[in-house]
């Protein structure tokens, strides 16, 4: 199943970006897209690790670009390298590309085994 | 008019006070050593270096901090803002402008450009400080950005043979407990103060570091001037705390690091 929901939430319960490397002016963290597809490459990375999700978001199945923080981040908040591989189905909430394109700055995933992962949002700055 | 040797004395104590009172230590770089043309000095950790007699440090920052996010001097970036020269408040309102359109601007550490200071002191990332007698070596987690901090008393680089770089130089010294590092020599190639902010290569940065009493906090009064783009001093105070379960880990901007980062694209930045 390959879906995506737009959900509008208020900015002020949204924690605001952290800043690093580049700009976070292309993200609007006002919204909230949830996606449902297959995971193409989870790169480990620091100061950025990333995400590519092959998701149809009702015009057709597209590759999702997801940023995330810094590898030594995500593992002080219980990811590993292996928690995400090519060939998972997951469930993600990302804050999207203000310009509608296929991407965004991760919030939280469901791993195909069913846990939650947050806590990995790109430092934007 | 005739002056007696004591009262000549007397007159240039006098003046002397009153110029150490016109002029703040702080004020300019013109207040440090200034450089011997033509002769180097020793390496900041050459043994006869370390071993020149010197008083104490008051205190030894060596450790990891992080900078504490106080939004009421703007967090990670430096709040309130100078009053902008001409050109630099118009590149400022071309920044909003791409804000308002939904893309970065400029946004050239994006592209791996070296971000150096002051942005050096606001980064989310981990600083690891090494504080030696002669001087302070000091490691930024993000991209591992160095600055070595001169504390054995020499002056800037020769302007005649200074290389302009990101992260500038700095030379320091302690006046009391309260440690002074001042920092030219900027490169305003592809280098901003923070996004839309521009600096040129007389901007001029004076730090005043403060440690608590407890060793577990300081604070970094950030004195800005740069007389091309802003009017008079930009001072803005920062807090860092110390992390003691957190080391600087290896940090590079890998020439393919933009083709997975989707903020870095070309179709979300400005040209």
């Amino acid at each position: 199943m390959k879906r995506i929901t737009v959900a509008a939430l208020s900015l002020g319960l949204l924690a605001g970006p952290a800043f690093a490397h580049h700009s976070g002016a292309m993200f609007d963290r006002s919204k909230v897209v949830m996606l449902d597809g297959t995971i193409r490459e989870f790169g480990w990375n620091n100061p950025h690790s990333w995400i590519r999700l092959v998701a149809n978001d009702g015009s057709g199945e597209k590759e999702w670009t997801i940023e995330m923080g810094s590898s030594s981040g995500l593992a002080r908040s219980g990811w590993t390298k292996a928690s995400l591989k090519a060939g998972d189905h997951v469930q993600m909430k990302i804050y999207p590309l203000k310009s509608g394109g296929p991407g965004g700055t991760f919030k939280e995933v469901t791993t195909a085994s069913g846990k939650v992962l947050g806590g990995g949002a790109a430092g934007l700055g | 008019m005739k002056t007696s040797p004591i009262g000549g004395i007397g007159l240039l104590c006098v003046g002397a006070m009153a110029l150490a009172l016109a002029v703040p230590a702080h004020a300019a770089s013109d207040t440090w050593p200034t450089t011997n043309k033509g002769v180097w000095p020793t390496g900041m950790f050459a043994k006869e270096n370390l071993a020149k007699p010197r008083p104490k440090a008051p205190w030894d920052m060596t450790g990891t901090w992080t900078m504490k996010n106080q939004p009421e001097t703007g967090g990670f970036n430096f709040i309130p803002l100078p009053k902008f020269k001409p050109e630099a408040q118009k590149i400022y309102n071309d920044y909003l402008k791409a804000t308002e359109e939904g893309k970065a601007y400029r946004d050239d550490t994006a592209h791996c450009w070296p971000y150096g200071m002051p942005r050096w002191l606001t980064r989310v990332w981990p600083i690891q400080f090494m504080q030696y007698p002669t001087g302070i070596v000091a490691v930024q987690g993000l991209f591992n950005s160095v600055r070595q901090i001169y504390l054995d008393g020499r002056g800037h680089v020769d302007p005649d043979i200074i290389q302009p770089t990101y992260n500038g130089d700095s030379v320091a010294r302690f006046e009391g407990d309260t440690l002074v590092i001042d920092t030219i020599g900027f490169t305003d190639k592809r280098h901003w103060i923070t996004h839309g902010i521009t600096l040129s290569e007389k901007l001029h940065i004076i730090e005043h570091i403060k440690m608590a009493k407890d060793h577990q906090s300081f604070t970094d009064e950030i004195t800005m001037i740069d007389p091309v783009n802003w009017e008079g001093e930009w001072k803005n105070t920062k807090t860092y705390i110390a992390i003691n379960d957190v080391d600087v880990v290896e940090s590079a901007c890998l020439p393919d690091l933009d083709d997975n980062i989707v903020g870095a694209f070309d179709e979300n930045q400005t040209k």
